[in-house]
């Protein structure tokens, strides 16, 4: 135990509050803030240095006194607050618990017999008695506006160091104190024994001349009376003398005359006896006073000697003695003073700079209850140090800090509450994607999505138009976050609503469009592209609403086409109602076995590695040319490969979807095996015509309509007749021919750049030129021309210039227009007058 | 919240034994918890029971209110409750409310197995 300690023991037995570190903590009275308040009261047990039994001890008394007050001081109400105020000393835990609730009387709470409890199955109020047992002393006061409980909890050990400051336990100004004294007490030691040394120095040689002057007096004035024997005066003279302030410190004086005889002594016993010389002591020689170092009986002293003269005659001696003793009585007295002052001035200088040391420093100690008051999670700390000095722009400093940490605090909450928000926006949108691939017959189909680290804005989409059409959607919300997942749920639930039941993918777009462009916010856009496949028909239509292309990868020629049918990205606010189905063309495909059809987001085409190069389109042709073997799953696959050995580690900054879908087996085989089916099921199988048409999904007029070519025809009368689909697109490698002709010659008309192709290439390559006619009022450069093949800065001007071109080249817009094509039920439309070579439809 | 598990099985070895193992602590927030299940222990007319506080690092009054309050019932059906496995926090804490005088306590498991149930 050192000193500080014992102190500390002894001053906690007087009725004084020893100092104490505070904590301070105010919860609302719930339960669940008893955790909180466990927490507190761990931290503070640690930072008291408690053991961990004197830790579980004090949670346990300050939980129970906290669930009684929630419980029975506030009866469970909501609102209620408990402040919690612990104060560390050096030997114990003070802990005031205050609350605003009903007070209880303390004074009847009596231990429980717990005997009694057992026989009456009593459970509760257990809680004082063990507050009572736990703690060393327990006071509870009710005042008008509060209760409180306060619990004492004696240490074990002294709690550790406030700060981790270097030098043990001692406060700064009593180690600034400590210092400061020893410094002090060295310089009036030094100081001390100087000014001793000095004075005694002085002292000595003052008494010194002191005794001469005096002997010299008497031996002056003695003489003549020594001559004329005046033994009375002499002696009168030496009482005189010795009596005087000066004399005083005379051991003796006394004269003899020549013959060794005393004239006059200050001793009168020894007046009469004979003058015996003491060694070391040698009769006076010329005038002056002399003096000898002599044993006394009395200790040493010094003899100080004056011959007496009369009328030149030597006439005797005079001797006067100084003890050492008496000296030391003198010097003493000097060391004395000189004793009382330092220690004087000691005390004054120690006290005084242990008083300026707290002045200065109580700035230093607000700053670090202000420092550890935050350092328990108190962020409204603020420091009052009025001082202009280094202290009072350290508690500035620490202000400012505070109230940055707490700024930077809700900045952060703000930003976990848009990760929240981004994280509510993701799952969102994984909802809405797909759960399982679709099995449509004839057609192999293989998607792929990832998502950006942040939420993108892509969304796609499978459902049954009808039990053997599925229609495929992708989309592109130009909005992230939850307003982009808001508008896709939009769109989802208005294209699972009209998809049902309509074959025309831009009737669907049309209607689609109809529904949310209203709700959506101003600035925000959609693209999207719709596909429908019908699996009966094999046919395929498909409508852009400012999307990407798609492509079509013709599986015998292996050539590439991009599809990209004219259309307004969903929900802009279009001047006139019906622009935007007036501006969308629905097209037409047919597939052949091993063709493919890639539907994407420009998250793969824009995909970027860590040079900021992009994936581009003609990687993703290239992938598409270089696999013709592999099914739409696989195809994906490999895509994603590349596109992640590409990319190589640099971050996803759009979502990436992709949707290849793959012929099967050719379209006649599936409509023939459809048929045949269903012949054989009347046939063979004998089932009614009504059963067979309902199990198969058609209406009777139509197998009646099979039922008479198989009748006239047998079963090749069964096989499809029709001519196949061209694709209505130039090649992708033509596209680009086409493109450098009209910017060499703007004169050239189509017709001629088609007789040009044809003439670099072999005849049969010879494009036709209503395609190339098509392609350029496309590209919208039949005069200029538009090389970016950037599908953001294709769409955008696109969207400003369409209205006018459509108006002056579309030709009058086909009577099918909205209800368009005969979508409902079992009719084909590949059968309808529509037609076999017209692919685009206005609608 | 969970602050509190109570697993409940029979002793491999003595069947009429009931074990109930507690994971976490017992306050007034989760004696309710406890209590349930201890009840529906009692409910199923098992009166040997064991209850392992190996795990439990706290308890409060209102935890060890529950042992007391049953402590007589359990004993008129010829049964008992000892306490296994408590911490020495939880020791100290038992042994100031001066509880083990009404219960025995055990290290562990298997000593309260063998001399937990025998007739003083």
């Amino acid at each position: 135990m050192n000193l500080f300690q014992l102190l500390a023991r002894i001053t906690s037995h007087l009725p004084l509050e020893p100092k104490r570190r505070n904590y301070r903590l105010e919860v609302e009275a719930k339960d669940i803030e008893l955790l909180t308040i466990k927490d507190f009261v761990q931290r503070v047990c640690d930072a008291a240095g408690c053991t961990s039994k004197e830790t579980s001890n004090i949670k346990l008394a300050i939980d129970e006194a906290c669930s009684n007050i929630i419980r029975h001081a506030y009866k469970g109400k909501e609102g209620g607050k408990i402040t919690l105020e612990m104060g560390i000393s050096f030997t114990d835990l003070k802990t005031k618990i205050i609350d605003y609730g009903t007070p209880f009387d303390f004074q009847s709470i009596k231990d429980p017999d717990l005997n009694h409890y057992v026989d009456i199955g009593r459970k509760g109020g257990l809680g004082i008695w063990l507050i009572k047992k736990v703690m060393n002393k327990v006071q509870y006061k009710a005042y008008a506006d509060r209760n409180e409980l306060i619990l004492y909890r004696r240490l074990s050990k002294a709690p550790p160091v406030e700060l981790g400051l270097k030098g043990g336990r001692y406060s700064l100004s009593t180690k600034f104190s400590l210092g400061s004294a020893a410094l002090i007490l060295l310089l009036t030691l030094s100081a001390y024994f100087y000014l001793v040394n000095r004075q005694q120095t002085f002292v000595l040689r003052q008494q010194r001349e002191d005794v001469t002057t005096l002997l010299t007096a008497v031996a002056s004035e003695a003489g003549s009376q020594v001559a004329l024997k005046n033994d009375l005066e002499l002696d009168r003279l030496i009482r005189q003398v010795t009596k005087s302030d000066r004399g005083k410190i005379l051991s003796y004086l006394f004269m003899v005359g020549p013959e060794g005889k005393y004239l006059a002594n200050s001793d009168l016993t020894e007046l009469f006896k004979p003058y015996v010389r003491p060694p070391g002591v040698e009769p006076c020689r010329g005038p002056g006073v002399q003096a000898f170092r002599i044993q006394s009986p009395h200790g040493p002293l010094t003899d100080y000697a004056s011959p007496l003269y009369f009328q030149g005659q030597r006439v005797g001696e005079v001797h006067a003695g100084v003890s050492d003793a008496s000296l030391r009585q003198l010097t003493d007295r000097v060391q004395n003073d000189i004793q009382r002052l330092m220690v004087g001035i000691a005390l004054i200088s120690i006290l005084g700079l242990y008083l300026l040391s707290r002045i200065f420093i109580k700035p230093f100690q607000k700053i670090l209850e202000g420092v550890q008051a935050m350092s328990l999670g108190d962020l409204n700390t603020k420091i009052e140090v009025d001082s202009q000095d280094e202290f009072g722009q350290l508690a500035k400093i620490f202000n400012d800090m505070t109230s940055k940490i707490q700024e930077s605090q809700v900045g952060l909450m703000e930003q976990e509450r848009i990760q929240k928000e981004m994280q509510v926006a993701q799952e969102i949108q994984h909802t809405l994607l797909p759960a399982e691939f679709p099995q449509i017959e004839g057609y192999e189909i293989g998607a792929t999505y990832r998502a950006a680290k942040e939420v993108g804005g892509d969304y796609y989409d499978f459902f049954w138009v009808d039990p053997t059409t599925l229609g495929i959607v992708v989309a592109d919300v130009s909005g992230k976050g939850v307003p982009g997942s808001m508008v896709m749920t939009m769109i989802r639930t208005a294209m699972r609503l009209e998809a049902r039941g309509n074959k025309s993918a831009s009737d669907v777009l049309a209607k689609v469009n109809q529904h949310v462009t209203s709700d959506m916010k101003r600035g925000m856009f959609v693209t999207m592209f719709y596909i429908i496949l019908d699996s009966r028909n094999r046919s395929i239509n498909f409508a852009s609403a400012g999307h990407n292309p798609m492509i079509l990868y013709r599986g015998k020629t292996r050539e590439v086409y991009f599809l990209k049918p004219k259309g307004f990205p969903v929900g802009i606010d279009l001047p006139e109602e019906d622009m935007f189905i007036k501006n969308m063309t629905l097209q037409r495909v047919s597939l052949e076995k091993n063709d493919m059809l890639v539907i994407y987001t420009d998250g793969i085409t824009e995909a970027m590695n860590l040079q900021k190069e992009q994936f581009g389109e003609e990687r993703l042709i290239q992938l598409i040319k270089e696999n013709p073997e592999l099914t739409p799953a696989e195809f994906v696959e490999k895509l994603n490969e590349a596109i992640a050995q590409f990319t190589r580690g640099a971050e996803q900054h759009d979502d990436i979807t992709v949707v290849a879908i793959k012929e099967k087996m050719k379209a006649e085989q599936v409509q023939f095996k459809f048929r045949k089916k269903l012949i054989d099921l009347v046939e063979k199988k004998g089932l009614t015509v009504a059963a067979a048409c309902r199990q198969m999904n058609i209406s009777p007029k139509t197998y009646y309509r099979y039922k008479k070519l198989f009748d006239e025809k047998g079963k090749e009368g069964l096989k499809p007749t029709r001519a196949k689909r061209e694709i209505q697109e130039l090649p992708q490698p033509q596209q680009q021919a086409v493109l450098d002709l009209a910017g060499e010659h703007p004169e050239y008309s189509p017709r001629q750049i088609a007789d040009e192709i044809g003439k670099m290439a072999a005849p049969s390559q010879k494009p036709d030129p209503r395609l190339v006619l098509a392609f350029l009022k496309r590209k919208g450069l039949l005069a200029s021309q538009d090389k970016d093949r950037n599908p953001e800065s294709r769409r955008a001007p696109k969207v400003r210039r369409a209205p006018k071109t459509r108006k002056a080249r579309e030709a009058p817009p086909a009577p099918a227009s909205q209800e368009g094509h005969p979508a409902a039920g079992e009719n084909e439309p590949q059968e309808s007058p529509a037609g076999n070579a017209v692919d685009s439809v206005s609608s | 919240m969970e602050n509190i598990t109570v697993n409940i099985s029979e002793h491999p070895q003595n069947r009429d034994i009931t074990l109930l193992a507690v994971k976490g602590f017992i306050d007034t927030t989760t004696a309710p918890e406890f209590e349930k299940k201890f009840l529906s222990v009692l409910g199923e007319k098992k009166f040997k029971l064991v209850v392992d506080l190996k795990d439990v690092n706290y308890i409060s009054s209102a935890g060890w209110g529950i042992f007391i309050s049953e402590i007589k019932r359990i004993r008129n059906q010829k049964g008992d409750l000892v306490l296994v496995g408590m911490n020495p926090e939880v020791s100290e804490v038992f042994e100031l409310l001066e509880f083990n005088t009404i219960l025995k306590s055990f290290p562990n498991v298997e000593a309260a197995v063998k001399k937990g149930f025998e007739k003083p």
